[in-house]
């Protein structure tokens, strides 16, 4: 006998992930009142620009990146994930998912890989912040 | 061979001047009046011991991974000895590739892990599945199918292999090298094919001399087996120097060392029916292996209070199930853990024993490799893993393993001197020699509940034999003089 299908979304199996939900938690409401909004000469609809304004903390470097829509500022927070989510990308340092990206650094350099000194130190520079700890996917189950 | 007063036999098979043919120089000393002055031997004992298991051994367990990093430690560990291996083998000149850099037609060399896909491998998967409709399949002795087929993997790509290479050899997860080229059908054709081989060995340091070392396995305590327990007193006499007279008793105080390689409980101990009875049922039912530990306890109490014990757990032993093996807890012998002459060690063990390396599991890897290849020897089993450079490959696949993700600790990373299994069906030695000059002893320790047989090592000159035991009781003794 076919089940009849209710009209299910994928959202009602899969529970969405947001990031911006993790950092409404994080920050309380004064410190989102005073966060700077950064002009740029960029699109006013790039999705970039929403997604600084909710990150920027007020002490956070700021720098100026020149792409196709004209000058975007991007901080160096921003740069440091980028640089750490290409850490977690490269196939040649082994599977990324499971394991932090400490240990996974410290295993590239036993098997000899030589790993960049650069990521190690940008993840021990902020290892409280899970972001920075572990990997790309590790809200996900296995 | 001697007959002692209430009619045991120990039966030594040996092929030169050993053991049995020492204590037969001394006099017989045993049908005499009895003597003022009690003779004592001092037991040799190990000079140097060090345990070199240390990566056998886990500290926090995390669970939360998957087996990738397992396999993929082990590729990029061992892919480094492999490419050694090919250029020693076949040429300096030959390309080795990464499998999305194949060309068809390309005569080139590939590094990879081997997956056998088979069709009659336990999947977990098609059993609960309620699509099939399958029962659940009875256990196999050997799960090769003749549709069997060997597919390479290497970090990004997998390739089906075919040609000079016999499928029914192989198990999933050894790393080899192949020698070939793409074919247009997309399988890779393989001319020729090599493994690790034996890694470097370290130099052999053993003492001059003759000092003996015992392996025994496969106990079975608790089985209701009592025949075996008679067999098992008398070795446990024999090591401690309680039966024979002078000769004999001399020659069991060179014995230095005693490794009890698993399955030191019978598989009858571990009963599942417990598990799906009501409560009310089981309430105050006993385990049968806490009664069968208890009988262990008393048999090491004899055994460390005389020799050092190196006691390794095996398949149904009470640690944890997946390898590697934990030691058994030392609570569980509180007469004999006061001996410190008592080692309670991990499944696989390694060790340095009076200069001489020992490797060896219980046996759990060979039977399995058993299970998923044409190999039916241990031996030869046994000097195939030695040879492919990892302990188990089968683990994870077949061979439950912990999710190592830093480095993996079955491959060999040193020769050992002696390469032993436990659990096997029938005793077996043989020396083996590598390209590099290693030379290592395999021995195959039979498993005593079944064969009464124990094994006895030299460490002066690397030779091993078999001990058998056996015992008649006069009951099924029929021509027995008893008419005087």
């Amino acid at each position: 006998m076919a089940k009849t299908k209710t009209k299910g979304l994928i959202t009602h199996s899969f529970k969405v992930v947001k990031r911006g939900k993790r950092s409404r938690s994080k920050k309380t409401k004064d410190q989102d009142a005073k966060k700077k909004v950064i002009c740029g000469f960029a699109n006013k609809n790039d999705k970039k620009q929403e997604w600084k304004k909710s990150h920027l903390s007020s002490g956070s470097k700021v720098r100026s990146l020149k792409t196709e829509n004209g000058l975007v500022t991007v901080s160096q927070e921003e740069l440091d994930l980028d640089m750490l989510k290409q850490f977690d990308l490269t196939w040649e340092y082994g599977p990324c998912i499971g394991i932090t990206r400490l240990q996974r650094w410290e295993r590239a350099r036993l098997l000899g890989l030589d790993p960049p000194v650069k990521v190690k130190e940008t993840v021990l520079k902020r290892k409280e912040d899970p972001i920075y700890l572990n990997s790309l996917w590790y809200e996900y189950p296995l | 061979m001697f007959v002692g007063l209430w009619g045991y036999t120990i039966k030594a098979a040996f092929s030169d001047a050993m053991f049995s043919d020492q204590a037969a120089q001394k006099k017989q000393t045993l049908m005499g009046p009895p003597s003022t002055e009690i003779p004592t031997f001092e037991r040799v004992q190990t000079s140097t011991y060090t345990n070199r298991s240390d990566c056998f051994r886990l500290g926090e367990r995390s669970f939360t991974r998957q087996y990738a990093h397992t396999y993929a430690t082990r590729l990029l560990k061992m892919r480094p000895l492999l490419v050694k291996r090919a250029i020693q083998k076949w040429g300096n000149d030959i390309p080795v590739k990464t499998l999305c850099e194949l060309q068809v037609g390309e005569i080139c060399c590939v590094v990879g892990t081997i997956f056998k896909h088979m069709e009659l491998q336990p999947s977990i998967l098609r059993e609960i599945s309620e699509e099939h409709n399958l029962l659940p399949q009875p256990p196999r002795a050997k799960y090769i199918h003749q549709t069997d087929e060997l597919i390479l993997e290497d970090e990004l790509q997998r390739i089906k292999l075919e040609g000079n290479i016999d499928i029914q050899h192989f198990v999933t997860g050894v790393i080899i090298a192949v020698y070939g080229s793409e074919k247009d059908s997309g399988k890779f054709f393989v001319e020729e094919f090599c493994f690790a081989d034996l890694p470097s060995q370290p130099p052999l340091m053993n003492s001059d001399a003759d000092k003996f070392l015992l392996l025994v396995s496969g106990l079975g305590l608790g089985g209701g087996n009592a025949d075996c327990l008679l067999g098992m007193q008398l070795l446990i006499d024999m090591v401690t120097g309680q039966l024979g007279d002078e000769g004999e008793q001399s020659s069991a105080a060179q014995i230095s060392h005693v490794i009890l390689a698993g399955n030191l409980l019978s598989p009858a101990t571990q009963s599942r029916d417990s598990l799906n009875k009501a409560k009310y049922l089981t309430k105050k039912t006993q385990a049968a292996s806490v009664e069968a530990i208890k009988l262990l306890d008393e048999i090491l109490v004899q055994l460390s209070a005389s020799v050092s014990v190196d006691v390794m757990p095996g398949e149904f032993d009470p640690t944890n199930y997946t390898y590697p093996q934990q030691p058994l807890h030392h609570c569980m012998f509180p007469l004999a853990s006061v001996y410190p002459t008592l080692q309670l060690v991990t499944n696989p063990y390694q060790a340095d024993i009076d200069g001489v390396r020992f490797l060896g599991t219980s046996g759990q890897n060979v039977s399995d490799i058993y299970k998923y290849s044409s190999m039916d020897d241990y031996l030869d089993i046994l000097e195939w893993t030695l040879r492919a450079g990892h302990l188990s490959p089968t683990a994870p696949d077949t061979l439950g393993c912990y999710p190592f993700y830093l480095e993996d600790p079955f491959i060999i990373k040193e020769c050992p001197h002696v390469y032993f299994c436990g659990n096997a069906p029938a005793f077996k030695c043989r020396e083996i020699r590598g390209v590099d000059g290693q030379k290592v002893l395999l021995v195959a320790v039979p498993e005593f509940s079944a064969t009464q047989t124990a094994c006895l090592l030299n460490l002066h000159n690397l030779q091993c034999h078999p001990v058998s035991f056996s015992g008649f009781s006069s009951m099924d003794d029929g021509d027995m003089d008893v008419s005087h």
